[in-house]
C-alpha cells in the first residue's frame, strides 16, 4: 500500500503540481511584456481561423439535430413555437461552449500537442533558447493567448449556424421565415445565458492550451513521443474541460441565480 | 506571419466580436435597453413563474419585461411586479387597464399581460401602478373541474336510480351518462340550450299524454285511435330520452354552467318519468286487459296464445268485469270428417244454427265486450285433449266471426281442456264448447235496469 | 583565478541527472579565437556540457563563465543578452519547420536588431550564400537534406555574428564528404571572424582538421587535455585508442 502511494499517488500528485505551476505561470507571463503579439495573431489563425470551417460545419449539423429533436419532444405538447428558442437557450448556455470546447481540444489540443513534442524532441524549443527567445512565452503563452481569444469567438460562431441549422431544419417542416426564426430564438435567451456562456469558453481555451501545452513541452522519446503527447492532450483537455464546466456551471449559477431555472 | 494571414486573424476577431454584439443586441433589444420606456407596477396575490426577465405584453405584443418583484413585509400581502414597458405603447395603459399574470400554453413560460385600457381613463404615469388580476392557475383548475365533476357524478347516479325505475331507454341513457362522466368533452352551451328545448319538449309532451290518457279513460270507443296516439307518445318520449342522452354526451365545461345544466337535465327527466310513469301505468292497465290482445299480440306486447290456462282463469276474477257463459255439449255441434288419419273435426250441418240460438241470448249486451270462445274436451291423454279443445273453440269461433261481424280482436279462441268448474255437468267437467261475454260490470247493471 | 583571454570558464561543475552523475566536478577553460574539440565517447556528458554554457541547463554544483559573466547567477533578462553573443549549432540543426530556411536565418535579427525587414532579407541572405544555400533560402526546412539543414542551421547560429560558436556533434548523420564540407565551413568561419569556436566530437578526423585544442571527457570528467598530439601520447590508454581510431560519425 504504502508502496502504490510511493510509486503512483505521490507522482500523480507531483504531475498534477506541476501543472498547476505551469498553468500559473502561463497566466502570469501572459501580463507581463514583452508581449508576442505577431506570434499570437500567427496562432489566432492556426486556432481560430481554421478552425471556422470545421466549427461551422459542425454547428450547423448540431442545429439541424437538435431542431428535429427538439421538435418531437415539444409538439407532443403543442408547443412548436418554442422550438426556436428551446434550440437557442440550449446552443447559447451548454451545448455551443461544449461542443466547441471538445471540436477545439480535439483539433487544436492535438494539435498544439504535436507541434510542441515535436519542437521539444528536435530541440527546436533548445534552439529557441539559445538564440535567447523565452521559449515558454513564445510558444506556451501566444497559444493559451490565442485560444482564450479564439474561443468566444468560435462560441458564437458555433450558436449562430447552429441557430441557422434549426431554421434550416424548421422551415423544411413549416416554412418559417428566417427573421422570425432569430428573433424567435432569441426570445427567450437572457444576457445571463449569454454572457457565461459564450466567456465561460474562455477558460476552455486556456485548459485546452496549458494542457496541451505542457504534455508538447514536456514530450519525451522521439517520435513516439509526439504522438503520446497529442492524444494525451485531447484527453486530457477534453476531461479537465468537462469537469470544470461542471463547477463553471455552478458558479455561474451562484453568481447569477436566475439562470438556475 | 504575411499580411494576408493577418487579414484573416483580423476578420476572425472583428466579425467574432460582431457576431457576439448582434447576440448582445437582439437581448437588449428585447429587453428595451436601446429604445425609450416608462415603469409601471401592479401587485399581485402570487406570481407563480414570473422573475426579472419575465416578458410584458400588451394585448399579445411585447411590450416589455419584470424588472423586480418586492416582497410582501406580511403574510396576506401582495407582491408588487415592477415592469419595464415600451415608451411607444404608452398611450394605451391608462388607470383602468389590468395586468394577469398569463402562460403560453401548458408548457409555455408565463408572462404578464396588460389590457389596453379605454380612451376615458387618464394616462398610467411612469412608475405609477395597475390593478393585477390574480393568476388562475391550472393545477386549481384542475382541483375546481375534478370537484364539479364529483358533483356531476353524484347527480348522474342520482338520476340514475330514478331513471332505471322509469323506463328501460332511459336506462340506456344513464350509460351513457356514465361513459361521459369518464370523459370530459366540450361544448356545455350546447348541452344547456339542447336541455332547454327538451324540457319545453317535455312539458308539451306531457301534457299530450295526459289528454291521450283522459281519453283512454273516457271511453273505448275509439279504443284504437287511443292506442296509437298512446304509442306515438310513447315513442316522442323514447325520442326525447334519446336527446337526451346526446346531450348529456355533449356536456362539459366549468362550475356555473353545469350547475344550470343540471337543473335542466333533472327538469327534463323529471318530466319525461312523470310521462313514463303516467304511459306505464296506463299501458300496463291496458296490457292486463287481455281482452285487447289482438290489439297486443300485434305489436308483441301480448299473445293470448302466450297466456296460460290458469292467468286466463285469473282474468275471470277480474271484478271490472262479469263472465256470462252459454254452454254448448261437443256431441251437438261436431262431427268427425271422413278424410285424414287424425280424423278432421268439423261442425255439423246443423250445429250453425245451435251456435246462433246461443249467441242470441248475448246480443243484448254490448257490441264491443269481448267474446271469448272456450274449447274443452275430455279426451283422456293430455296432447289430444288440448289439440281437441283448440280445434272446437276455433270452429265455433270462426262461425261466431263469420256470422255476427264482431269487432276486430274483439272476439278470442281459448282452449281450456276438461276442467270447467262452472258448467252444467256435475262432474266440473265440460266437453264441447263455451260462449263466454266479459260484460263490464257498470254497463251490466245499466243492462240489467233496462230489462 | 581567471586567467584573461578565456572566453568560457566551468569551475567545478558537477550535474546529475536522477542517479546518474554526467558532469562530474568538471573545470576547464576555453581560450578565446581558437577552437577547442571536445571528444568523448557517446553519453559522456559533451552535449550536456555545451548546454551548460549557453544556460540550457543549470548546473548543480558550480559556476559557468562566459567571458566576465557568470551566467549561472544572472537573471534571465541578462542570460538573453549573453545568449545574443553566442551561436549553437545543434546536432540536428534544429531549424524551426514552420517557417523558411530564410526565416529561419532572419529569426534571430528580428528578435534581436533593430534592423528594417529588407535590411534583415538582406543579411539573411548573405549568410545563406556564405554556407553555400542561396538557392534553398525560400525552402522549408523539412525538404532539405541532412548536410544542407546544419548549414542552415550553422547560418541562423551566425546570425548575430556571435563570438562564440557551439557546434554538438557537426558531423552526425552525415557521410564524410559532407561533413568534411562542414568542417571547412567551421573553420573558414572561425578564420574570418576570430570566432571562438566549441565542437562537441567523437569524430577523429573532424577533430583532427578543426582542433586547436582538444578535451577528453569521461565519466563527467576531463580526462585528458591538449593538442591532438598531446593526446595521442596520454597516459590513459582510453584516450590513445580514441585518437587512433578514424572512425567517423
Amino acid at each position: 500500500m504504502r508502496g502504490f502511494v510511493r510509486t503512483v499517488i505521490v507522482p500523480w500528485l507531483a504531475q498534477g503540481g506541476r501543472v498547476v505551476v505551469f498553468a500559473g505561470r502561463a497566466l502570469r507571463e501572459m501580463f507581463r511584456p514583452p508581449f508576442e503579439v505577431r506570434e499570437t495573431a500567427r496562432q489566432v489563425y492556426e486556432v481560430g481561423w481554421r478552425s471556422l470551417p470545421l466549427i461551422a460545419a459542425a454547428g450547423y449539423a448540431v442545429g439541424i439535430v437538435m431542431s428535429m429533436h427538439t421538435r418531437a419532444s415539444l409538439e407532443r405538447f403543442g408547443a412548436e413555437a418554442l422550438i426556436p428558442a428551446a434550440l437557442a437557450l440550449a446552443l447559447v448556455r451548454e451545448t455551443g461552449p461544449l461542443v466547441v470546447g471538445l471540436l477545439v481540444s480535439g483539433r487544436v489540443g492535438a494539435g498544439i500537442g504535436a507541434e510542441l513534442g515535436a519542437m521539444k524532441v528536435t530541440e527546436q524549443i533548445d534552439a529557441l533558447e539559445a538564440v535567447a527567445v523565452d521559449s515558454f512565452k513564445f510558444l506556451v503563452v501566444t497559444r493559451v493567448a490565442a485560444c482564450m481569444l479564439a474561443m468566444p469567438i468560435l462560441t458564437v460562431v458555433m450558436n449562430f449556424t447552429g441557430i441557422v441549422g434549426g431554421w434550416t431544419a424548421e422551415s423544411a417542416v413549416s416554412g418559417m421565415g428566417f427573421e422570425s426564426y432569430f428573433r424567435a430564438a432569441f426570445s427567450l435567451v437572457q444576457f445571463t445565458d449569454y454572457l457565461p456562456g459564450t466567456l465561460k469558453t474562455m477558460v476552455f481555451g486556456f485548459i485546452i492550451a496549458v494542457t496541451a501545452s505542457y504534455l508538447g513541452v514536456h514530450a519525451s522519446g522521439g517520435t513516439q513521443g509526439v504522438g503520446q503527447a497529442a492524444t494525451r492532450s485531447v484527453v486530457t483537455a477534453s476531461v479537465l474541460m468537462i469537469a470544470t464546466n461542471v463547477v463553471l456551471v455552478r458558479l455561474i449559477f451562484f453568481v447569477f441565480p436566475e439562470t438556475a431555472e | 506571419m504575411g499580411s494576408p494571414r493577418l487579414a484573416m486573424v483580423g476578420a476572425f476577431v472583428i466579425g467574432g466580436l460582431l457576431l457576439f454584439a448582434v447576440g448582445l443586441f437582439l437581448i437588449g433589444d428585447r429587453r428595451l435597453l436601446f429604445s425609450e420606456q416608462f415603469e409601471v407596477e401592479a401587485d399581485f396575490g402570487n406570481v407563480a413563474g414570473v422573475e426579472i426577465g419575465t416578458s410584458v405584453r400588451l394585448s399579445g405584443l411585447p411590450a416589455g419585461e419584470v424588472i423586480g418583484i418586492a416582497i410582501p413585509g406580511e403574510p396576506g400581502g401582495r407582491f408588487v411586479v415592477r415592469m419595464r414597458v415600451r415608451e411607444d405603447l404608452h398611450a394605451l395603459v391608462r388607470a383602468d387597464s389590468e395586468a394577469a399574470i398569463l402562460s403560453d400554453g401548458l408548457l409555455g413560460s408565463a408572462y404578464i399581460q396588460l389590457r389596453a385600457g379605454t380612451g376615458a381613463a387618464p394616462l398610467v404615469a411612469d412608475g405609477g401602478s395597475l390593478a393585477g388580476v390574480d393568476a388562475v392557475e391550472m393545477s386549481d383548475l384542475i382541483v375546481e373541474g375534478r370537484e364539479t365533476f364529483r358533483i356531476a357524478a353524484d347527480e348522474m347516479t342520482r338520476m340514475r336510480a330514478e331513471l332505471s325505475a322509469t323506463f328501460g331507454d332511459l336506462g340506456d341513457t344513464v350509460t351513457a351518462t356514465n361513459r361521459l362522466l369518464a370523459e370530459v368533452g366540450t361544448g356545455v352551451r350546447m348541452m344547456s340550450e339542447a336541455s332547454a328545448d327538451l324540457v319545453a319538449e317535455s312539458r308539451g309532451l306531457v301534457a299530450d299524454v295526459r289528454t291521450v290518457m283522459s281519453t283512454v279513460a273516457a271511453g273505448q270507443d275509439a279504443v284504437e285511435d287511443v292506442l296509437r296516439e298512446t304509442e306515438a307518445a310513447m315513442g316522442a318520449v323514447r325520442g326525447s330520452a334519446q336527446e337526451v342522452e346526446r346531450a348529456i354526451v355533449r356536456f362539459s365545461g366549468p362550475g356555473s354552467v353545469t350547475d344550470r345544466l343540471l337543473d335542466d337535465a333533472r327538469t327534463a327527466m323529471r318530466h319525461a318519468r312523470e310521462v313514463m310513469a303516467d304511459v306505464a301505468d296506463n299501458t300496463e292497465a291496458l296490457k292486463r286487459n287481455w281482452l285487447f290482445r289482438g290489439f297486443f299480440a300485434e305489436r308483441g306486447f301480448y299473445n293470448l296464445d302466450e297466456l296460460t290456462r290458469d292467468e286466463y282463469r285469473a282474468l275471470e276474477a277480474d271484478e271490472r268485469y262479469t263472465v256470462l257463459r252459454v254452454w254448448l255439449a261437443a256431441d251437438r255441434l261436431f262431427e268427425e270428417g271422413g278424410e285424414g288419419a287424425d280424423g278432421t273435426l268439423m261442425l255439423r250441418v246443423d250445429a250453425g244454427r245451435r251456435i246462433d240460438e246461443a249467441m242470441g241470448e248475448l246480443l243484448q249486451y254490448p257490441r264491443t265486450s269481448p267474446l271469448v270462445v272456450e274449447g274443452y274436451s275430455t279426451l283422456r291423454e293430455d296432447g289430444p285433449r288440448m289439440n281437441d279443445a283448440r280445434r272446437r273453440a276455433e270452429l265455433v269461433h270462426d262461425h261466431v266471426a263469420r256470422t255476427f261481424g264482431r269487432p276486430a280482436g274483439a272476439t278470442a279462441a281459448m282452449p281450456l281442456g276438461a276442467e270447467a268448474p262452472d258448467s252444467p255437468a256435475r262432474d266440473g267437467r265440460w266437453d264441447g264448447v263455451a260462449l263466454t261475454l266479459f260484460v263490464e260490470t257498470e254497463r251490466l247493471a245499466g243492462t240489467a235496469a233496462e230489462q | 583565478m581567471s586567467e584573461p583571454g578565456a572566453a568560457i570558464r566551468l569551475e567545478g561543475v558537477s550535474k546529475a541527472f536522477g542517479t546518474f552523475r554526467v558532469l562530474d566536478d568538471v573545470t576547464l577553460r576555453i581560450p578565446r579565437g581558437r577552437a577547442t574539440v571536445v571528444l568523448g565517447r557517446s553519453g559522456t556528458g559533451k552535449s550536456v556540457m555545451l548546454r551548460h554554457i549557453v544556460g540550457l541547463l543549470q548546473p548543480d554544483a558550480g559556476r559557468v563563465f562566459v567571458g566576465e559573466d557568470e551566467i549561472t547567477a544572472l537573471p534571465p533578462a541578462g542570460l538573453a543578452a549573453v545568449r545574443q553573443r553566442i551561436g549553437f549549432l545543434f546536432q540536428n540543426a534544429a531549424l524551426f519547420d514552420s517557417i523558411t530556411v530564410a526565416e529561419n536565418v532572419a529569426f534571430p535579427l528580428r528578435r534581436h536588431t533593430t534592423l528594417s525587414d529588407a535590411e534583415i532579407r538582406t543579411r539573411a541572405r548573405d549568410k545563406l550564400a556564405a554556407v553555400g544555400l542561396a538557392r534553398a533560402a525560400e525552402s522549408m526546412p523539412a525538404s532539405l537534406s541532412g548536410g544542407m539543414r546544419k548549414r542552415a542551421g550553422l547560418a541562423r547560429a551566425m546570425a548575430l555574428d556571435p563570438a562564440i560558436l557551439l557546434v554538438d556533434e557537426p558531423s552526425a548523420g552525415l557521410d564524410p564528404v559532407t561533413s568534411g564540407e562542414i568542417d571547412d565551413l567551421l573553420a573558414s568561419t572561425r578564420q574570418e571572424r576570430g570566432t571562438t569556436l566549441i565542437v562537441v566530437t567523437h569524430n577523429i578526423p573532424s577533430a583532427r582538421r578543426l582542433a586547436d585544442a582538444m578535451l577528453f571527457l569521461h565519466e563527467g570528467r576531463v580526462l585528458a587535455r591538449g593538442s591532438a598530439a598531446d593526446l595521442e601520447q596520454s597516459e590513459h590508454a582510453l584516450v590513445r585508442r580514441f585518437m587512433r581510431s578514424e572512425a567517423g560519425g
